[in-house]
């Protein structure tokens, strides 16, 4: 009887400690962020989808090297055409990443030596197909204010 | 379990998609009543041939894969991937590097306990501690996004040191961190240890006794709770563990209540070592690495090699076989929770039906672990 008493007495105050604690956080600050209309600040160095870099001038930073598809986990995620232009020089024709398949782990974009390739802020990629997660060379390519952006995210 | 029914039990099925086995765990179980009394975990339903996939893959684009072995704390995985192939690779790590890494893990290990925390008391039916965990969870969150450019699967360890240098004032953010923390769960404190509720539901259930524990493998806080005193970062300090000064925390019953006291004393201990290893950070050092390997091409010499490490849910271990090419022969991962999952059977027998969350909440099983 006693025992049952002293343990009711306790807990009532026990309960009355924990909701004390969290009738505190009433008048504190919410800390919700409301997604869509207030936007997360994201890192410098946030892995988000890929993308292609310029030169100041407008001329591709890709050389196509092909170290980024050497180190991809994904196997042939990468895919770059590359073709002779008139000069006999080598020029990337096509670039293609799969975003559907990426797994954003950032591997291409250390290795790049013209750091040509990089990773932008951007993570809403939802789509209604497969086929349209697939980035081509035209959809990657950043303007030049752009890359400048990314420059020191490197 | 094959036996057959006697006329007052019955079998049910829980899972795979149950929301509060934490994954996609399936428990076959005997009932009698509100008595449970026999239980078969059936995993597996997340095995993605993590092992397997290491032998068609070069080193370097295996280390994203490591990630995914334990997605609550990403930072012991490559910790250990990565110590196999220093060793094996004779790679010394640079100091600042070590701490980098020491300050890391340890705040990873204070997120996952703090997700643990919230959904422990989930399945028990409290909602508001969650919510407040996650508030602080997020907070180390971003603290590597702000250091590795992602929230969950960081990919930040390169083998001899680390791949970036810490960025500007991240330290300062940390500190900062570290000196909310112990006034928040404080907090919890307040809201759950002496709770009435809470005391009934897992004082005195679930009670795993030393032998049991050690006869299981059970390693990591379930293990400390039943009392024994074995943490690898004391018995065999590996990184800069043996400059640190910390304390083990144990508990004598070995109960849920036990494992939960466990785990908090080991966020507060966590924070006490980030303190500590931020104080001892080299300042002006560049090196963050051994030698600049060339990722594609990189082969670890021939050989054999484990590491261990102490992670969140116990010893992860990763045993790596080299023939000399750029990709591993074999890779063999040992995780806490794979042992923890094998136990549950032992300490569910004859309890009540209601007494499973508890047990299966506090011994803190992640699937991805246990199916690799």
């Amino acid at each position: 009887m006693k025992n049952t008493l002293s343990k009711t007495i306790s807990g009532i105050i026990e309960i009355s400690r924990g909701m004390f604690t969290i009738l505190k956080h009433l008048f504190r600050k919410p800390i919700t962020l409301e997604y869509p209309e207030q936007r997360p600040d994201l890192s410098q160095r946030f892995k988000g989808r890929l993308a292609l870099r310029v030169k100041e001038d407008g001329s591709d930073r890709c050389s196509g090297c092909g170290s980024c598809v050497k180190v991809c986990p994904c196997g042939d995620l990468i895919q770059i055409t590359k073709e002779k232009d008139e000069n006999g020089k080598f020029i990337v024709k096509d670039f293609v990443v799969d975003m559907g398949r990426c797994i954003f782990c950032g591997n291409c974009t250390e290795v790049c030596p013209s750091k040509g390739l990089v990773m932008t802020n951007e993570f809403e990629l939802a789509d209604y197909s497969r086929e349209s997660l697939i980035y081509d060379k035209k959809r990657l390519l950043l303007s030049a204010e752009e890359s400048k952006k990314y420059d020191e995210s490197n | 379990m094959t036996t057959a029914l006697d006329n007052r039990e019955m079998l049910i099925n829980i899972g795979p998609q149950h929301p509060s086995t934490h994954g996609v765990l399936r428990l076959k179980m005997r009932l009698e009543g509100e008595i449970i009394k026999d239980t078969e975990p059936i995993i597996g339903y997340l095995h993605r041939g993590m092992e397997k996939l290491a032998e068609s893959r070069s080193y370097c684009q295996y280390l994203p894969m490591v990630d995914r072995i334990d997605y609550l704390s990403s930072f012991f995985n490559l910790a250990s991937f990565c110590m196999a192939v220093e060793n094996l690779s004779e790679f010394e790590v640079p100091g600042k590097a070590q701490y980098i890494r020491v300050i890391t893990m340890e705040l990873n290990r204070i997120a996952s306990h703090l997700l643990w925390l919230g959904s422990f008391l989930l399945d028990m039916g409290a909602t508001s501690p969650l919510f407040y965990t996650f508030r602080e969870r997020e907070e180390i969150i971003k603290l590597f996004e702000d250091l590795a450019g992602a929230r969950l699967l960081y990919n930040y360890y390169c083998f001899g040191g680390v791949k970036k240098d810490i960025p500007e004032g991240w330290d300062k953010k940390v500190l900062e961190v570290c000196k909310k923390l112990p006034k928040y769960i404080k907090e919890y404190e307040a809201i759950i240890t002496k709770n009435p509720i809470v005391l009934e539901r897992t004082k005195c259930v679930g009670v795993l006794d030393k032998t049991t524990a050690l006869s299981y493998g059970i390693t990591g806080p379930n293990l400390r709770a039943s009392g024994v005193n074995y943490d690898l970062r004391k018995v065999k300090p590996y990184s800069v563990y043996n400059e640190l000064n910390f304390k083990v925390c144990t508990a004598q019953n070995g109960d849920c209540h036990d494992r939960y006291r466990v785990r908090v004393d080991e966020m507060l201990e966590s924070v006490k070592i980030i303190e500590q290893a931020i104080k001892k950070l080299p300042d002006q050092e560049d090196v963050l690495f051994t030698k600049k390997i060339a990722p594609a091409v990189f082969k670890a010499p021939e050989g054999e090699t484990v590491s261990l490490i102490e992670s969140p849910r116990g010893i992860t271990a990763c045993y790596l076989t080299s023939d000399g090419t750029i990709k591993p022969q074999r890779v063999k991962w040992r995780t806490g929770s794979f042992s923890a999952v094998q136990l549950l059977p032992e300490l569910i027998k004859n309890r009540q039906y209601a007494d499973l969350m508890p047990i299966l909440g506090s011994l803190d099983i992640v699937l991805p672990e246990v199916d690799r």
